[in-house]
């Protein structure tokens, strides 16, 4: 009860302060230009991908009858939705590639970048919501948590505190969870303020919204849960660490200066080394070599296979054939090149995509060191705005030409000459991971983030211990 | 302190001022908070220069690895045809050819659009919107984390310690109650505050200036920065506007200082001034600038493109028709239909140019309302100009993707050209069209540098003249007395 009653006057002093006025003007500023610019950014997105891939499917059904290779060659749009929290998140979609157009014989690359139409915007940055949290936020937080104990030392209430039966560590846990409740409620009452501000944009069109659309409204509302929970925990560590630079030091002033060289150590620079040692001593391999390989490659398959259709057509193997069995060989040809291309697709891409891998496991691992790149990359996990949902959108993207390619080419091994049933061709339709899988996925990492708290909170106590109180 | 005044009472006002600044000097760099922000400063800047010259090194070997397997590509292409007649479509089509844009010249310092753009294109397309090889697309998490580098160092962190460094200029003397001691001499106040500001800014180029240097002249002497006279003259508008951008947070920390009642107070104001100038600004006006002037989305685009070919081609099969109807309906071949495809080229290209023009447009009205707008960060103005020196900028980019485009038609038109010039052969690597880069090696623009470090030295004038005002009203007496 005692504690409690700390806990309480903590957080009832955390709310009262001037600081808490500050926190609540400064993040519901900055939560106002994230959700307009989060909305702008997603509506503009959603709306081309939606005016594209309509006039794309428009010009498929309007087509005339034709051989089924003919249709094969149509260029199918393959467009990316917006993330289901895209509006929330930038995360890596601005230098991903948001759709790709099938080809009849070749696998052609993703294309449309943000950053090649913005390329300084995307250098510079997006004003997100978890750019507010993740920077602005944790900012205040630290120096929210560093007078924590160094303050009480410097106004003399410190010995009078524990001139009383109180024990340190329980004082300190309820003294860190009060300045820590009372800091989220600033943040979610400036958070609700901005969205009344805003006038509730990022929960209308284009905002989550445009996520639900794409996605089931509870995997959405998941995404969120799990967005909201890890920016919970991300402020409180940054609380305690703040609460760790006034354990270690004896005025507010060096508690200060110390939190706010750690903020730019983990913050500022932490995330972005991370990013160069894991490129130490493995440096970018470069791409093109392996799109000429292939491009060679292409040239040679298709001589062998003309040379191959030749000599079935020397032997009589091609009475009677249709158009594509004529110039491109029967199925079982087709079969032995296209395999023959796969392979060479992935011997020239096997060097990049090893590099890509040891990188991935090394950004992973690295990653762990500052709170802030471990944050970046649970929420755009959680938003679907990551790598890992750009290649499942490609692996998607492929598996629908594939089915695309493999149907009408049949059609047209079955001896059927005209193809007009171009409704019958379900359009692409991209599948998001459910939010269940992608909690399990973070679950690690969210858990390390948890871990990090932990660590910190014991170092407080081990520290605290031994403070002296005069 | 006698000696200090009475000299100063016999001197002008600028030896005073200058007395004051090496007292600042003295007391600030002996200090702990000057030792601990040198300390912390130099292994910032020993980080980003590993990682600059990093950076550049692996940007370099992947352009020499790719324009060596371009020459080989080639060749096994060629030979992939055997004996095969030879078609000018094979290589408007079919060719592997890949054109790399070379690293830019201060990429160890800025590292710019570098990691969001690609750095290869293949010119086979009709049009070419962005280029390949991004790294972000290799490494998203990569992106995600940001880029180190000296630009960026000194853009944001250099901001922040600068303001470490210089919040409590005033403030911090009359908490002590030896601002009015000060003023009990014959000193003027402007003469202060020039001294205060000048002795904050002496501290701010020995502590984080002098490494900044240092980290140039490293990358410099390890090749990382071409050796030649445009390397030197980037390096050095490198330092000049680095040193500007310092002395625009020197003097607003000097600015705010002689505001604040109090040091706490002239540190919250500081760090949201940093907030909201150095973090939030930058972005906020490029997506400004971005949204409003929205360019033709990519899907959008690529949708047309297919419609305006098929125009094309009902004008070239007329034209084949005719020619037919005119030859005893002979099919067009060698000469005449080289003849006929360059001109069905032509007409494509045209109707492309002209959709695309509406983009062009906007690119550059876009780009004038960014150099507009930054004037509102100089954050901003700084990155900007930073990577504009290094080559970094999206200007060196877009010129780049002008120049693969440009160079795309040409392989598609060459063919045709060569054969009408009655060359009916498979060209070798040597005969190809040079391909010409345009502006996307272009020097450095010192109009431009200068313009930049003018912004940021008006901002500074602006900043002292608030200082200026402000302390003349200033409450001399400690709070409470």
């Amino acid at each position: 009860m005692r504690y409690f009653t700390i806990f309480w006057l903590e957080l009832l002093q955390a709310t009262r302060d001037v600081r808490a006025g500050l926190v609540i003007a400064v993040a519901s500023l900055f939560f106002v230009v994230a959700f307009t610019q989060g909305n702008e950014r997603v509506g503009v997105t959603a709306s081309a991908v939606a005016v594209s891939t309509a006039k794309n499917r428009q010009a498929w059904l309007a087509q005339p009858p034709q051989n089924p290779h003919g249709a094969a060659h149509f260029p199918v749009l393959l467009a990316k939705p917006t993330a289901p929290l895209a509006s929330l998140v930038a995360g890596a979609d601005g230098i991903l590639p948001g759709h790709l157009v099938t080809d009849a014989h070749r696998l052609l690359p993703a294309k449309g970048t943000s950053a090649a139409d913005a390329p300084f915007a995307q250098a510079i940055g997006t004003l997100d919501t978890a750019f507010v949290i993740g920077v602005i936020l944790s900012l205040l937080a630290v120096l929210a948590g560093s007078d924590l104990v160094a303050g009480e030392k410097e106004r003399g209430t410190l010995r009078l505190t524990f001139a009383n039966p109180v024990r340190r560590n329980r004082w300190l846990l309820a003294k860190i969870a009060g300045r820590t409740t009372g800091f989220l409620v600033a943040v979610t009452l400036a958070a609700s303020l901005a969205l009344m501000i805003a006038g509730g944009v990022v929960l209308g069109p284009s905002g989550l919204y445009e996520g639900m659309a794409s996605s089931a409204p509870n995997d959405v509302m998941g995404r969120l849960g799990g967005f909201l929970f890890l920016s919970a925990i991300y402020l409180a560590v940054w609380i305690t660490i703040g609460a760790a630079c006034s354990v270690f030091s004896a005025r507010v002033a060096s508690a200060t200066l110390a939190a706010v060289v750690l903020w730019i150590a983990l913050v500022v620079i932490a995330p972005r080394a991370v990013a160069t040692i894991a490129e130490l001593g493995d440096p970018i391999p470069a791409t093109s070599p392996a799109r000429m390989a292939i491009r060679v490659e292409e040239v040679r398959l298709r001589r062998q296979q003309e040379a191959m259709v030749e000599t079935l057509k020397a032997s009589g193997g091609l009475k009677g054939a249709g158009a594509i069995t004529t110039t491109e060989g029967p199925a079982a040809v087709r079969d032995i090149i296209d395999a023959a291309a796969a392979r060479a697709q992935a011997k020239a891409d096997a060097p990049i995509a090893n590099w890509r891998e040891r990188q991935l496991t090394k950004l992973d691992a690295f990653g762990c060191i500052s709170p802030t790149s471990l944050y970046f990359r649970i929420a755009a996990g959680f938003a679907g705005t990551d790598g890992q949902r750009h290649h499942e959108f490609l692996n998607q993207a492929s598996a629908w030409r594939s089915a695309f390619l493999e149907r009408l080419n049949r059609l047209e091994d079955r001896g059927i000459a005209e193809f007009s049933d171009y409704p019958s061709v379900a359009p692409f339709q991209f599948k998001e991971t459910a939010s269940q899988r992608i909690w399990i996925q973070q679950s690690a990492s969210v858990a390390t983030m948890l871990c990090m708290w932990l660590i910190i909170l014991l170092l407080c106590f081990f520290r605290f211990k031994h403070y002296d109180l005069r | 302190m006698t000696d200090f005044y009475t000299s100063a009472s016999s001197q002008a006002h600028l030896n005073l001022a200058i007395t004051i600044a090496s007292r600042v000097l003295k007391t600030t760099l002996t200090g702990w908070r000057g030792r601990l922000i040198t300390i912390f400063w130099i292994v910032l800047v020993a980080l980003a220069t590993w990682s600059g010259a990093t950076a550049c090194k692996a940007e370099w070997q992947a352009y020499d690895a790719g324009e060596a397997a371009v020459i080989v590509a080639f060749s096994d292409w060629r030979a992939a045809y055997g004996s095969d007649p030879w078609r000018p479509v094979d290589l408007a089509a079919e060719h592997p050819i890949v054109r790399h844009l070379p690293p830019a010249p201060g990429r160890a310092l800025a590292a710019g659009v570098s990691d969001a753009v690609g750095t290869w294109a293949a010119p086979a397309n009709y049009h070419q919107r962005e280029l390949e090889g991004r790294k972000g697309e290799l490494t998203p998490l990569g992106i995600l984390f940001g880029t180190l580098d000296l630009a960026g160092l000194v853009g944001v962190a250099g901001a922040l310690l600068t303001i470490a460094l210089g919040f409590d200029g005033i403030s911090a003397e009359k908490e002590r109650g030896t601002l009015a001691l000060h003023f009990a001499n014959p000193l003027g106040r402007g003469t202060f505050l020039l001294g205060k500001l000048l002795g904050v800014f002496a501290v701010v180029c020995c502590t984080l200036w002098l490494p900044l240097l240092l980290g140039v002249t490293v990358l410099g002497a390890t090749g990382n920065i071409a050796a030649s006279w445009d390397g030197l003259t980037r390096a050095v508008l490198f330092m000049l506007i680095g040193l500007a951008y310092l002395m625009f947070w020197t003097t607003a920390s000097i600015a705010v200082s002689a505001m604040a009642r109090s040091s706490a107070a002239s540190v919250v104001a500081l760090a949201s001034l940093w907030l909201v100038v150095a973090l939030a600004a930058p972005k906020v006006i490029a997506a400004e600038a971005a949204s409003r002037h929205p360019v033709t989305a990519s899907a959008l685009l690529e949708e047309k493109i297919p419609a305006l070919r098929a125009q094309s081609l009902v004008n070239y099969r007329k034209k084949v028709t005719a020619y037919k109807n005119g030859h005893h309906g002979a099919t067009p071949k060698g000469v005449d239909a080289a003849r006929l495809r360059l001109a069905y080229y032509d007409e494509f290209f045209a109707r492309i140019d002209h959709v695309t023009a509406i983009d062009k447009t906007i690119r550059v009205a876009r780009e004038h309302s960014l150099q507009t707008l930054a004037a509102l960060s100089p954050t901003l103005v700084y990155q900007l100009a930073t990577a504009e020196l290094a080559g970094t900028d999206g200007a060196r980019h877009r010129a780049f993707i002008d120049a693969v485009d440009a160079y795309a038609r040409e392989l598609r038109r060459w063919p045709e050209q060569r054969l009408i010039t009655g060359i009916d052969t498979r060209p070798t690597w040597n005969e190809l069209p040079p391909f010409n880069p345009g502006n996307a090696y272009a020097k450095t623009d010192l109009n431009r540098a200068f313009r930049h470090i003018g912004i940021l030295l008006v901002l500074c004038a602006l900043a002292m003249l608030a200082a200026w005002l402000a302390f003349l009203r200033y409450d001399l007496r400690l709070q409470g007395a």
